[in-house]
C-alpha cells in the first residue's frame, strides 16, 4: 500500500471520531468567540455587533483585580500543593507497616466531591460555629475567633482548601516518579557516601523532575478552571477576595445576564488555560521522547 | 372464527385501545414554589391532590427547589422553554422575566372578588416592561413585614422588660445587653447580596428614609441625606457601638437564625418566616410561653417621621410558554382560594394579607402575625421592580460592605451606588 493510500485510509478511521471532538470543542468556542463580539444576554438572545467593545471594556481596574486574584490562587495554590504533595509522596515511598492505609487516607480529600469541599471548609472556617475556630478558642490560641473567610484570610482560606483537595493527585503522581527510580541509584550513592539529602537533590529530584513539571502544570490548569468550591466557600467575596475568572464570568453571564462581556471573559480564560495546556502538551512530550 | 381472525380482532382492538389513550391522555402541569422545599410539597401535594379529585385527567409534577437554587437555575429555564408552568417568582429576576415574556398576561383572567381581597400595593402594573402586552403578570403569593424578634430570657438577664423603640434605645439597650450577657445584642448580617439589605439593614434604611431604593423611574435615591444617616447609624452599630455579631460580612441569614434559634443573640430583624424555625424550639402559642417575643420598627430619633417599614412579596406566575393556559389559570385560582391561602401562609409562616382571611379565618399565632400584618400598610417593597435587581443588589451591597469594613466613607460607598445603579439603568 502506498504511503498516500496508507494516510488516507488512517483518514478515514479517524475522520468520524475528529468531526466528534471537532464539534464538540470547536462549536461552542466558535460561539463563546461569536458572543463575545455581541451584545448578547443570556436568555434574551444576541441585540447586535459590537466589536471589541467588551475586550476594551476589560481594560480596567476590576478585571485586573480579578487577573491578579487568578494569579495569586493559581499560582500559590498549586506549588503548595506539589510541596505538600511531595513531602506526602516522600513519605508514603517508604517501606512502612501502614502504608496501605495511610496511602487510602492520604486520597481520601480526592473522592469528595467539589462542591461538598467548599461546604465542609465553609463550615470549618465559620467564625462562630467553625471547628477551626472553637479549637483554638478552646485551646486558649486566640481569646477572639480569627475572621478566615474575613477579606483579609479569605483567600488564604480558599488556597488552604485548594491544597487540601489537590495534594492527593500530586502524592499520587509523583509517588508514581518515585516507584519509578531504580533503587539500585539509592545502593550505589549509600556505597558512594552520599546521605539522604545527597540522594534527594541528585537522584530523586532529577528523577521526578518531569513529574513534577507535569503535575504542575495539571494542577495550575484545574486551579484556572475551579469554579464549584470557591463559589460555595465565598461566591468570590467579600468584596472580590476570591473573585477568580470563572466566578467573574458566572457572575456576570448568569447574575448580570451579559452573555457578552462573560463570552470576552472566557475568551481570555480560555487562553490562559490553552497556554498552559500547551505548556504540559511540550514537557510530555519531552518526557516521551 | 379461526384463528388469523381472532388475531385480526386482537391487533384491532389493541390499536383501538391505544387510540382511545391517546385522545384520553392526561394532562401534566409543573409546578413549583421555591422557598421551603418540604413545606411546600407538603402544602402542594396537599392542595393539588383535592384540586385533582374534582378534575381527573390532571396530573402534577411538583418541582421543589430552595431559592438559591432556583433563581440560578429559571433564566436557563425561561431560556429553553422549560420552567414549571405555575412558579413563585424570585424577586431579583421578577422584572427580567417580565421583559423576557416569560409571563403569561393575567389581565384577562382576574376576577373583582380576588382583586378586592388582595391590598392594592401589591398589585403590580407591569405594562412598562411588557411594551403594554400585559398590565398584571402576577398575584400576590405572600408578603409579610420585617419585624423585631427578641430573646426575653437575653433580656432579662441584661434587666431589661421590653425591646428598644427608638435608635437611642437601641444603642443603650445594645450596650447593656453586650455588657451584662457578653452576647451580641443584634445580629447583623452581610455577607451574601441579597440578604445583607433584607434584615437588619432593611429595617433601619427604610424606617429611616421611609422612601425606596429607587424612585419609580429606577433612578437612585439612596444617597439622600437621610439614607447617608440612617447607613452611618447601621454602620456605627458594628464598628462604634459594638453591639453587633462578630464579623458581619461573613456571616449569613441562615447564620443569624441559627445563632438565634441557639440563645447566641438577644435580638434579630426577620420576617414571620421564622415562625417555624422557632415553633421547634419554643411554644410559640402565646407571649407568655415563648422565650421569643416581638417588637415594633425602630421609630428613628433622627428624623422625626413615623417609620415605614420594609416589605417582603412574592408572586405566583404562570409561564408564558404553558401548552394549558386556561388550565394553568383554573389551578392558580384554586391555590388562591382562602382556606388554601390561609393554608400556605400558615406552612410558610407568612403573615395573612388577604382581607378574607383576616376578617374571618382563624390565624395560628394571632398575636405575631395579625400585627405584621397590619404593618403591611406601611410598608415599603423591599426589592425594587427594576430589571436586573440581582446586580443591583451587588452594587449595593459590594459598597455596604466597603462602609462597613472602614475601608469608605458611607456617604462615598452610596453616591458610589447611586452612579453605578443609575448606569445600569441607563439613565
Amino acid at each position: 500500500m502506498s504511503v498516500g493510500r496508507r494516510s488516507l485510509v488512517a483518514f478515514l478511521y479517524l475522520g468520524p471520531s475528529a468531526l466528534l471532538l471537532a464539534s464538540v470543542f470547536l462549536f461552542p468556542v466558535g460561539d463563546l468567540a461569536w458572543l463575545s463580539v455581541h451584545d448578547a444576554h443570556t436568555a434574551g438572545g444576541v441585540k447586535g455587533f459590537v466589536g471589541w467593545a467588551h475586550y476594551r471594556e476589560l481594560l480596567g481596574p476590576e478585571f485586573f483585580h480579578v487577573l491578579r486574584t487568578t494569579a495569586i490562587w493559581v499560582s500559590i495554590s498549586t506549588l503548595l500543593s506539589v510541596a505538600v504533595g511531595l513531602v506526602g509522596a516522600l513519605l508514603l515511598n517508604r517501606d512502612l507497616s501502614c502504608r496501605g492505609t495511610l496511602r487510602a487516607l492520604a486520597f481520601l480529600p480526592w473522592a469528595v466531591p467539589h462542591a461538598m469541599v467548599g461546604v465542609l471548609w465553609r463550615w470549618l472556617a465559620h467564625p462562630q460555629y467553625g471547628l477551626i475556630n472553637r479549637t483554638l478558642l478552646l485551646i486558649g490560641l486566640v481569646s477572639e475567633p480569627i475572621g478566615f473567610l474575613s477579606v483579609k484570610y479569605a483567600m488564604a482560606t480558599a488556597i488552604a482548601m485548594r491544597v487540601w483537595k489537590g495534594a492527593p493527585f500530586a502524592i499520587l503522581a509523583i509517588l508514581a516518579g518515585l516507584q519509578a527510580i531504580p533503587p539500585e541509584r539509592y545502593e550505589a550513592a549509600a556505597v558512594d557516601g552520599a546521605d539522604s539529602w545527597d540522594q534527594f537533590w541528585a537522584i530523586t529530584l532529577p528523577g521526578i523532575r518531569g513529574v513534577l513539571a507535569t503535575t504542575v502544570l495539571i494542577l495550575a490548569i484545574w486551579a484556572v478552571t475551579t469554579f464549584d468550591m470557591l463559589w460555595v466557600l465565598t461566591e468570590g467575596g467579600p468584596l472580590g477576595a476570591t473573585e477568580i475568572l470563572p466566578i467573574a464570568i458566572y457572575r456576570l453571564a448568569f447574575t448580570a445576564y451579559d452573555a457578552g462581556r462573560g463570552a470576552a471573559i472566557a475568551v481570555v480564560g480560555l487562553g490562559i488555560s490553552s497556554g498552559l495546556a500547551m505548556l504540559y502538551y511540550h514537557f510530555s512530550k519531552e518526557r516521551i521522547s | 372464527m379461526g384463528n388469523s381472525r381472532w388475531m385480526a380482532a386482537a391487533v384491532a382492538g389493541w390499536f383501538l385501545v391505544g387510540g382511545v389513550s391517546a385522545f384520553a391522555q392526561d394532562v401534566e402541569l409543573t409546578i413549583c414554589r421555591p422557598g421551603y422545599p418540604e413545606r411546600a410539597k407538603t402544602f402542594l401535594e396537599k392542595a393539588l391532590g383535592e384540586f385533582q379529585k374534582t378534575n381527573p385527567g390532571v396530573k402534577f409534577k411538583i418541582v421543589d427547589a430552595d431559592w438559591e437554587t432556583f433563581q440560578s437555575r429559571i433564566m436557563v429555564w425561561v431560556a429553553g422553554q422549560q420552567e414549571p408552568d405555575i412558579y413563585v417568582s424570585p424577586m431579583q429576576q421578577f422584572v427580567d422575566l417580565a421583559e423576557l415574556g416569560a409571563y403569561l398576561p393575567l389581565d384577562q383572567y382576574l376576577d373583582p372578588a380576588l382583586k378586592a381581597d388582595i391590598p392594592e400595593s401589591l398589585w403590580w402594573d407591569m405594562s412598562r416592561f411588557t411594551g403594554g402586552k400585559g398590565k398584571y403578570l402576577s398575584v400576590a403569593a405572600a408578603a409579610s413585614t420585617y419585624t423585631l424578634w427578641y430573646n426575653k430570657k437575653i433580656l432579662a438577664q441584661a434587666g431589661l422588660t421590653r425591646p428598644p423603640k427608638n435608635w437611642d434605645e437601641l444603642v443603650r439597650f445594645g450596650k447593656q445587653i453586650v455588657e451584662r450577657t457578653k452576647l451580641p445584642a443584634i445580629g447583623m448580617n452581610a455577607g451574601r447580596p441579597f440578604d445583607t439589605t433584607q434584615l437588619l439593614f432593611g429595617m433601619l434604611y427604610f424606617s429611616g428614609t421611609n422612601r425606596p431604593f429607587v424612585d419609580t423611574q429606577g433612578r437612585a435615591i439612596l444617597n439622600s441625606p437621610d439614607a447617608v444617616k440612617a447607613v452611618q447609624f447601621w454602620v456605627d452599630l458594628y464598628q462604634k457601638h459594638k453591639i453587633t455579631n462578630s464579623s458581619p460580612e461573613q456571616t449569613s441569614k441562615g447564620d443569624l437564625r441559627l445563632l438565634f434559634q441557639q440563645g447566641k443573640l438577644a435580638m434579630h430583624i426577620n420576617n414571620p418566616g421564622l415562625l417555624p424555625t422557632l415553633a421547634k424550639i419554643t411554644d410559640l402559642r402565646s407571649p407568655e410561653t415563648s422565650t421569643f417575643l416581638i417588637g415594633g420598627p425602630f421609630q428613628p430619633s433622627l428624623s422625626g417621621h413615623r417609620a415605614m417599614n420594609s416589605t417582603d412579596a412574592q408572586q405566583w406566575v404562570i409561564s408564558a410558554h404553558t401548552k394549558h393556559p386556561d388550565l394553568a389559570w383554573k389551578v392558580l385560582r384554586y391555590l388562591l382560594e382562602p382556606r388554601w391561602q390561609n393554608e400556605h401562609d400558615r406552612i410558610q409562616g407568612g403573615a395573612p394579607f388577604r382581607a378574607s382571611i383576616l376578617k374571618s379565618m382563624p390565624i395560628d399565632y394571632a398575636w405575631i402575625l395579625k400585627p405584621n400584618a397590619e404593618e403591611a400598610s406601611n410598608g415599603l417593597l423591599f426589592s425594587p421592580l427594576i430589571p436586573r435587581s440581582g446586580q443591583f443588589f451587588q452594587v449595593l451591597n459590594k459598597h455596604l460592605v466597603e462602609a462597613l469594613l472602614g475601608q469608605a466613607p458611607v456617604k462615598d460607598a452610596l453616591d458610589r451606588v447611586a452612579a453605578e445603579v443609575n448606569k445600569l439603568a441607563g439613565l
